[in-house]
């Protein structure tokens, strides 16, 4: 279940941490990785990779993302809004006789009635995923932290450096589950 | 997580000597160097036709509307036709995005972008025509948009053609926010490749910042999943609703409850062949044999005689209840339509819909491109047919006999008709060239061995 703590850090952008950056070149090895990096019990970690691994974000811990709600009320919302705009349109601020039809002939309003729906709760999940993905942020418009082969065809471990998670123990970790490059990024 | 896929027992769809380098070489490489010849030649030629609707449309407005062969009773013809034909091309691409994503088809990794690109060209194209019937649109912006209340009077939603603003608006809405959602990680990839610094620039810009973290994915998946589940139910509903323009009117031959999904099957059968039409060039220019394959070719072949299966079936079955209902307008408006004045297109339809795609019932034709490439063609001109079928010949020969009259399209019809593949061509030409034209990061996924020591390079 969506706890509200987790609606906050997703729209709240992530602090800026330094990061000790592991390469790895298949995408099982960041997988075993990560399993192993949270069986000793770092915090925040995050992976980047050129495509969606299934699976990693729960043993990432990374919690689910609010989105449907959000697509759910929107579209909702369009729904209810439009078909209240049609009965008020045609039933109380002009009511005009059509073709001797009911003032709110319901089943003619359906066809606009979906399609509000759909145009809100479409637009409204793009919107949100510019949130949640912290997307569209100034700072970060400028270029990826890492370079091209990470979008190409490797896989990187992202463990934060904080008082939980001590670097020089991050570095033996990570020389331990094989990475094929360590490196420290400052942001 | 386990390398091997137990699930699959068939070949694979992509040749385990394709790395996921090579998917981004492969699919990002015409987007980075400059034209080819072939390129500019179809580009040009694509230009070309342009140029003639755009001709077309300059006389038209300098002269008026008069210079289309409209007349009463025929009201609507080329435009109308051609307005259904564009919107029903659009529904192939939301359908290989949204219903198969949904249904897990892997296959339609490889074709989902440049079908998802032709859906939203297809429905840009479509929007030309009801702007250009206005006649002379600047003149409508005035009754039109926005919205002249002073009489205080509502539009009335109760009318189909209302219901279709809204589903066609709606449409390229989601479907461009559906492929643009797509884009974000493949422009992302793009970026970190790119030399030029306002290249570099651009496209930064345009990635909206993507890094590719696992949190990023997490939400990127989900709305791809959202958008997919939004996208299913508007695709069947935005040509049941074109086809409501003419089921809820009393016209003989277009008032029956068979229409929604006879258009539905209809436009699913004619996009695929445009996707087919647009395709196979595509791979054949831009060396991505290896990533659309002869199975993917098949694989839509079987749907384009499954769906030309249903649009038999509806014909059929219109046929039929003309007969069946005992209805003398109806009986005369069918016995008409194989004999009568345009006994030629009904006919030309029946082949090239009903007929034609029947060589894919034999794998040899499925997998030949050739053939396949002549039934993609002859299947759009059935489509094209079928609705000007539909919308003509009920129009010239309705209930009153002193009402009847004949449609003859003039040379400004042909040229708007010309004009709108001309202005199709030249945005997919133009797409094809500047963005990816495969999903990246989803081909990516599915690859035999998504990476693997062996694979790599050097």
């Amino acid at each position: 279940m969506l706890k509200l703590s987790d609606i906050i850090k997703q729209i709240k952008p992530p602090e800026n941490v330094p990061l000790m950056v592991g390469v790895f070149l298949t995408p099982e090895e960041l997988y075993h990785a990560a399993e192993k990096a949270m069986d000793k019990g770092y915090k925040g970690v995050d992976a980047i990779t050129p495509f969606p691994i299934h699976g990693l974000d729960e043993v990432l811990k990374i919690p689910s993302s609010w989105l449907p709600y959000a697509t759910l009320i929107a579209g909702v919302s369009g729904s209810a809004f439009m078909l209240w705009f049609q009965w008020w349109t045609s039933s109380v601020n002009y009511p005009l006789n059509v073709g001797g039809k009911p003032l709110f002939s319901w089943p003619a309003f359906a066809p606009i009635v979906f399609e509000g729906g759909e145009l809100l709760g479409g637009v409204t999940t793009f919107i949100v995923l510019l949130i949640t993905a912290y997307l569209c942020r100034p700072r970060a418009l400028i270029k990826n932290p890492l370079e091209a082969k990470f979008t190409d065809d490797t896989f990187a471990l992202l463990i934060p450096i904080s008082k939980e998670n001590n670097q020089q123990d991050v570095e033996t970790f990570l020389k331990g589950v094989g990475a094929d490059e360590i490196r420290l990024l400052t942001v | 997580m386990s390398t091997t896929n137990v699930y699959q027992t068939e070949a694979p769809l992509i040749q385990e000597t394709v790395t996921m380098n090579k998917v981004t070489e492969t699919i990002l490489a015409p987007t980075e160097r400059l034209p080819s010849n072939g390129w500019w030649a179809m580009f040009l030629t694509a230009n070309g036709l342009l140029l003639i609707g755009v001709l077309s449309v300059a006389i038209q407005m300098w002269r008026g509307v008069g210079v289309w062969g409209l007349n009463h009773p025929i009201g609507w013809a080329f435009d109308i036709t051609n307005f259904v034909f564009w919107i029903g091309i659009g529904h192939a691409g939301t359908l290989i995005s949204a219903i198969l994503f949904l249904l897990r088809q892997k296959w339609r990794t490889s074709i989902n972008r440049s079908a998802e690109a032709m859906t939203i060209f297809a429905v840009m194209t479509a929007l030309v025509f009801p702007l250009l019937h206005t006649g002379r649109p600047w003149l409508a912006a005035f009754w039109l948009l926005p919205y002249p209340s002073e009489r205080l009077l509502w539009v009335n939603f109760r009318s189909p053609l209302l219901w279709d603003v809204f589903a066609v608006t709606t449409y390229f809405t989601i479907s461009l926010c559906f492929w643009f959602t797509g884009l974000i990680p493949d422009i992302a990839a793009m970026r970190d490749r790119a030399k030029g610094k306002i290249r570099k620039k651009i496209l930064g810009f345009l990635s909206l910042g993507w890094s590719g973290t696992m949190t990023q994915w997490m939400h990127f998946e989900k709305a791809y999943l959202l958008f997919a589940g939004l996208a299913t139910p508007l695709v069947l509903s935005v040509h049941t609703i074109v086809s409501f323009d003419f089921a809820t009117s009393i016209m003989p031959g277009w008032h029956t409850t068979i229409f929604p999904p006879y258009f539905v099957a209809g436009a699913i059968f004619g996009g695929f062949a445009m996707v087919m039409v647009l395709l196979v060039p595509m791979r054949k220019l831009f060396g991505l044999e290896e990533v659309i394959t002869i199975k993917h070719l098949e694989y839509m072949n079987k749907i384009m005689l499954a769906t030309g299966m249903m649009v038999t079936y509806a014909y059929a079955s219109e046929f039929f209840m003309a007969w069946y209902s005992e209805n003398q307008y109806e009986r005369f408006i069918f016995s008409n339509r194989l004999t009568g004045h345009y006994w030629w297109s009904v006919w030309l339809m029946i082949l090239c819909n009903a007929v034609i795609p029947q060589l894919f019932w034999f794998k040899k034709f499925r997998t030949s491109i050739p053939v396949m490439y002549f039934v993609a063609i002859a299947i759009n001109v059935g489509m094209w047919f079928e609705r000007f079928n539909i919308i003509v010949t009920s129009l010239s020969q309705d209930f009153l006999p002193a009402n009847w009259d004949f449609y003859s399209p003039t040379k400004y019809d042909f040229g708007i008709t010309i004009g709108s593949f001309g202005l199709f061509f030249t945005l997919f030409l133009l797409f094809v060239r500047v963005l990816p034209t495969l999903s990246l990061a989803e081909v990516k996924s599915i690859l035999v061995k998504p990476a693997g020591e062996k694979h790599r390079k050097g």
